[in-house]
């Protein structure tokens, strides 16, 4: 698969995650390399990247043992953002079911 | 482990275009990352896998995060160096008839290389980078114009120094105990070396002038919490060293002199500070301390090798390299070693010191190939 294809969804899957509970960072790597292969050592640039753009906001919450841990959490923008990526990639999806001949739900 | 990932991403990260609080946000968020990690079973081994390698790591945030990018100002200057080298160089030789010294205008090649490397580092990083070049500069200056190769070699010795130096400060930054008593142990051995090396050559004392490593022990020591043990375990080497020079000088026989050291080494053993076991893992190393030391007495008094046979001394960190340092690149890790007895004997039996120094360039080679 293309890098840059695969990048992308990463990158969707990422404020998909972190869309339905808010998340620290390992909690985000590990919940993607359950569902999908993905090379864990990119997740965390794609999410500071997210973050920067002001797709996801942090904050920090105490922890019973060491430092407290930093969360993300989608924001208004990271929200739009995933609506606009989940339209192309329904939209995407489909003309690839419709060519394959398969069916998408 | 953890320590030393962090470590070295921050070193990496210190040659990123990037503002101190975003480093230090990375380092923190690496940090819990690799504490949760941790929490939830995973090896180590499996975390670095999970993280990526420090090298890995900055990659993917350069490659990712596009603000971040490495800098590296005067590449443009050490390109153009090689030619304005020659240029200089015929110059100098068709014009001046100086084809020697002309040929120094090379060493401008890696000195340009080194000192614009220096400027690309961090302020705190900038001794340790310029220090070879300042250590060339004065061991060439003092050797061509006063001919006194021999002791100068010793300035190189300002390059592990200033390492020392600077990796302490790294590890303060990390917040980690700063163990002041660490430091000036690392660092008692190149004052010893510098020391020894005068006493032997200016004053011909190679003995007992070889006590001055026993500095080193001494500064070990005085890091001990417990003061009662740390003063009868230094109060044991001075009574030792009191009782070799006296014996030696007295009875002419440091041989019955060196006996007092089984003083020190019987409080070692009572304070449990000097183990005996035969467990394979320290076998090696056990057996290449006691070698050394019967090696190096019995050489000195028979045939008076003090001078030379210290370096018998350097099988015992190499014995430990090799029998717990990490395989992969032990080649690198004994080079400093094989590098000081090829530099030491070449300058001792031959008197080609002003040649021999050469041989610690061996260490950034084995250093470059094994990178590769």
């Amino acid at each position: 698969m293309n890098s840059q294809f695969k990048k992308g969804i990463i990158e969707m899957c990422v404020i998909a995650v972190v869309a339905k509970k808010d998340m620290y960072g390992f909690e985000v790597i590990d919940t993607l390399a359950k569902a999908i292969d993905v090379n864990e050592n990119t997740v965390y640039p794609i999410l500071r990247r997210l973050t920067d753009q002001g797709y996801f906001e942090t904050y920090l919450e105490p922890t019973t043992q060491g430092a407290p841990r930093k969360y993300f959490r989608i924001t208004k923008t990271g929200i739009e953002k995933m609506d606009e990526y989940r339209d192309e990639w329904t939209k995407f999806l489909s003309g690839v079911y419709k060519i394959m001949g398969g069916q998408f739900e | 482990m953890k320590k030393e990932y962090l470590q070295d991403l921050r070193k990496i990260l210190n040659n990123f275009e990037m503002s101190k609080a975003e480093r230090e946000d990375i380092i923190n968020d690496y940090s819990s990352m690799y504490d949760d990690a941790l929490e939830k079973g995973m090896k180590e081994e499996e975390i670095i896998e999970m993280l990526g390698t420090p090298e890995k790591a900055a990659d993917a945030l350069k490659d990712e995060y596009k603000h971040i990018t490495h800098r590296h100002k005067g590449g443009r200057i050490i390109a153009l160096m090689p030619f304005l080298s020659v240029i200089a160089f015929f110059i100098l030789g068709f014009y001046f008839d100086k084809w020697h010294p002309g040929w120094i205008v090379f060493l401008s090649i890696p000195m340009t290389a080194i000192i614009v490397e220096a400027f690309n580092k961090p302020y705190k990083q900038f001794l340790t980078a310029l220090s070879p070049f300042i250590a060339t500069v004065l061991y060439l200056g003092i050797g061509f114009i006063f001919h006194i190769w021999h002791p100068t070699w010793l300035i190189f010795l300002i390059i592990p120094v200033f390492g020392i130096i600077n990796s302490y400060r790294s590890y303060d930054e990390l917040g980690d105990h700063k163990d002041v008593f660490g430091q000036l142990t690392a660092l008692s051995v190149f004052v010893a070396i510098v020391t020894y090396v005068l006493l032997g050559t200016y004053l011909n004392l190679w003995n007992p002038g070889w006590l001055v490593f026993l500095i080193i022990p001494i500064l070990g020591i005085l890091s001990e919490k417990n003061s009662l043990k740390k003063i009868v375990m230094i109060s044991s080497i001075l009574i030792a060293v009191a009782f070799y020079l006296f014996v030696g000088y007295r009875l002419n026989n440091f041989w019955y002199g060196a006996l007092g050291f089984l003083l020190p080494i019987g409080v070692g053993i009572l304070t449990n500070d000097i183990k005996f076991s035969f467990g394979k893992s320290h076998l090696a190393v056990k057996i290449t301390v006691l070698l050394a030391v019967i090696i190096y007495f019995t050489t000195g008094i028979l045939w008076g090798t003090w001078g030379y046979m210290w370096m018998v001394f350097l099988a015992i960190p190499m014995s430990a390299i090799l029998s717990h340092g990490p395989k992969k690149h032990f080649i690198v890790a004994l080079s400093p070693f094989i590098a000081t007895i090829v530099f030491f004997s070449l300058g001792y039996f031959f008197q080609l010191w002003e040649i021999s120094w050469m041989a610690f360039l061996m260490i950034p080679i084995f250093g470059i190939l094994s990178k590769n």
